[in-house]
């Protein structure tokens, strides 16, 4: 199968971008349709009717509300268009938990997609899209597919209808491409090796030394973000060699200094997409029961994060975990921390540098600690990772070192590389404008293709998020 | 009630919901320009306008203001009413 992370597929990806800029203007939306229905048909054609009938609901439902004469058809109209669309995410993630079926490539993102179009439309029913070929390729847009970002339904479509007056763009290409090799480097190399460092302990977590489970708990949050961020990188690269710029799902969140910062910074077209369709709609319609209401919305919201990963006890918990977490962070900043603003008393440069580091600190741990449950396959495995690192059970006396040769050196290096990308790679722009007299792009470029052809290990590929 | 006096008292609220006791409102301010305006904090904002006030926002009130500025004019439009 053609995937995000194989030679072939990159080799088709330049065969068809060139296609896109060749063909007439007019042409260019029905092509990106095809290469999507296409992508999505090698996977699996069952699913793809599927797709097909979610955006048809999706597209006759915005056409129905659009013309809706009263308020009450406009209700009624949105009402089904979003139940059934989130019907079909709810039975087959049930199924997926619980009876081991297959989910459908991309369900959750491609669903989510047109389930904004449908309320966007009911806010607004100037965003009605009637141009059915448009409106398909929407949900469907392959470089999304797999695991986001979630776009909105005005972005892709005003981008689309430019790209038909567009001409072949090098700067975009050299984005696109920059995004492409710099996410493939941090999939590959970083987040994969990790990946199976971490299996080797999974293998037998009892085995090991507390304070290695410990670094091994740190690096769950590493291999995520490499993962995922690694695989946004590559998704939003390949958009940008179509002509379609993606939503960013990651700003440096290890810079994050609390919690409430960190969600701002993480997945973050789920979490606008869950700010604007869920949680301000529901905290306003909350409103008269104030602060209470306002934690309830908080816990609601963060345990759909949770289960939107699946319907299993353990994502539930890290949803929980997660808005617990959110909620003291908010009561401490408004009642409890110090004033903050710039005409506030100043703050000695030290005591800022040692306090912004001990909340990105502390926030890092946080998160890793819901981590434990969202690895963890099964409840009893988290909770026997918890026994063994608050010593409730004895731990043994292996460490990563031993899991294989070079093991230490290979994670410390890894995840040293993944912090720095987390920080937002400070540095690396600079680095690459220095040495471009010496070292132009094309040849960084080619360094890092040498780099993924020699380095990749043999066990890389699938994304962590294309299960969700 | 007039703009000026609107943001008299709007100013009061932004001071409490985003804990800072010197920060100055413009029309043109958004959230990019204030230290911890998220979703939560505006939505924070927007219940602590509300009852300051005594009026009510519906959510498409709340997603079409896009500064400071055209919230003073959607609260001056509800007092009106």
């Amino acid at each position: 199968m053609l995937n995000f992370t194989s030679p072939l597929f990159f080799v088709a990806l330049a065969l068809v971008a060139c296609g896109l800029y060749i063909l007439p203007g007019r042409w260019r939306a029905a092509y990106l349709l095809v290469l999507s229905y296409g992508f999505y048909a090698m996977v699996s054609v069952r699913f793809l009717a599927l797709m097909v009938a979610g955006s048809l609901l999706a597209y006759g439902i915005g056409i129905g509300i659009a013309n809706a004469r009263s308020d009450s058809a406009r209700v009624r109209l949105m009402l089904l268009g979003v139940g059934g669309l989130l019907g079909g995410i709810v039975v087959f993630k049930i199924g997926g938990a619980w009876h081991g079926w297959l989910l459908p490539l991309g369900l959750s993102y491609y669903s989510f997609k047109l389930i904004s179009y449908v309320i966007e439309v009911y806010w607004d029913e100037d965003s009605v899209e009637r141009d059915l070929t448009l409106f398909l390729s929407y949900p469907a847009f392959f470089p999304q597919i797999i695991s986001g970002p979630i776009q909105r339904s005005e972005p892709y479509f005003q981008q689309v209808r430019a790209l038909a007056a567009r001409r072949l763009d090098s700067a975009q290409i050299e984005e696109g491409f920059r995004l492409i090799v710099t996410g493939l480097m941090l999939k590959l190399l970083v987040g994969d090796r990790l990946a199976t460092l971490i299996a080797g302990v999974d293998a037998a977590p009892g085995s090991f030394g507390r304070i290695d489970l410990l670094v091994t708990i740190a690096g769950y949050t590493l291999q995520l973000y490499a993962d995922f961020a690694g695989y946004t990188n590559i998704a939003l690269g390949i958009g940008k060699m179509l002509g379609i710029d993606g939503p960013p799902n990651f700003n440096a969140p290890f810079l994050a200094t609390n919690i409430q910062e960190m969600w701002r910074r993480w997945h973050m077209s789920l979490t606008t997409w869950l700010t604007d369709y869920l949680f301000i709609p529901l905290t306003m319609t909350m409103r008269r029961y104030g602060l209470a209401g306002l934690l309830l919305c908080i816990t609601i919201n963060m345990a759909l994060i949770g289960v939107w990963h699946g319907f299993t006890l353990n994502y539930l918990i890290f949803g929980l975990m997660h808005a617990v977490y959110f909620s003291l962070t908010m009561l401490y900043l408004r009642y409890i921390s110090p004033p903050r603003g710039k005409k506030a008393p100043p703050e000695p440069r030290l005591r800022r540098i040692v306090r912004t580091a001990f909340g990105m600190v502390l926030t890092f741990a946080l998160m890793s600690s819901t981590q434990i449950f969202f690895h963890s396959a099964r409840f009893d495995q988290a909770i026997g990772i918890l026994r063994q690192v608050f010593g409730l059970i004895p731990s043994g006396a292996r460490s990563i070192g031993d899991i294989g040769p070079g093991a230490a050196e290979t994670f410390v290096i890894c995840a040293l590389i993944t912090v720095w990308a987390g920080c937002g790679a400070p540095g690396a722009r600079r680095l690459s404008d220095r040495i471009a007299p010496v070292a132009p792009r094309w040849l960084q470029y080619g360094v890092g293709l040498f780099l993924l052809a020699t380095l990749t290990p043999d066990s890389a590929g699938s994304f962590v998020y294309g299960q969700f | 009630m007039t703009a000026d006096a609107i943001k008299h008292q709007l100013t009061d609220i932004f001071r409490d919901v985003f804990n800072d006791p010197t920060l100055e409102i413009t029309d043109e301010m958004t959230a990019d320009d204030v230290d911890g305006w998220d979703s939560l904090t505006h939505i924070n904002m927007i219940l602590g306008v509300e009852q300051g006030f005594g009026i009510r926002f519906s959510i498409k009130d709340v997603r079409a203001m896009r500064n400071v500025g055209e919230l003073v004019q959607a609260i001056a439009k509800k007092r009106a009413n």
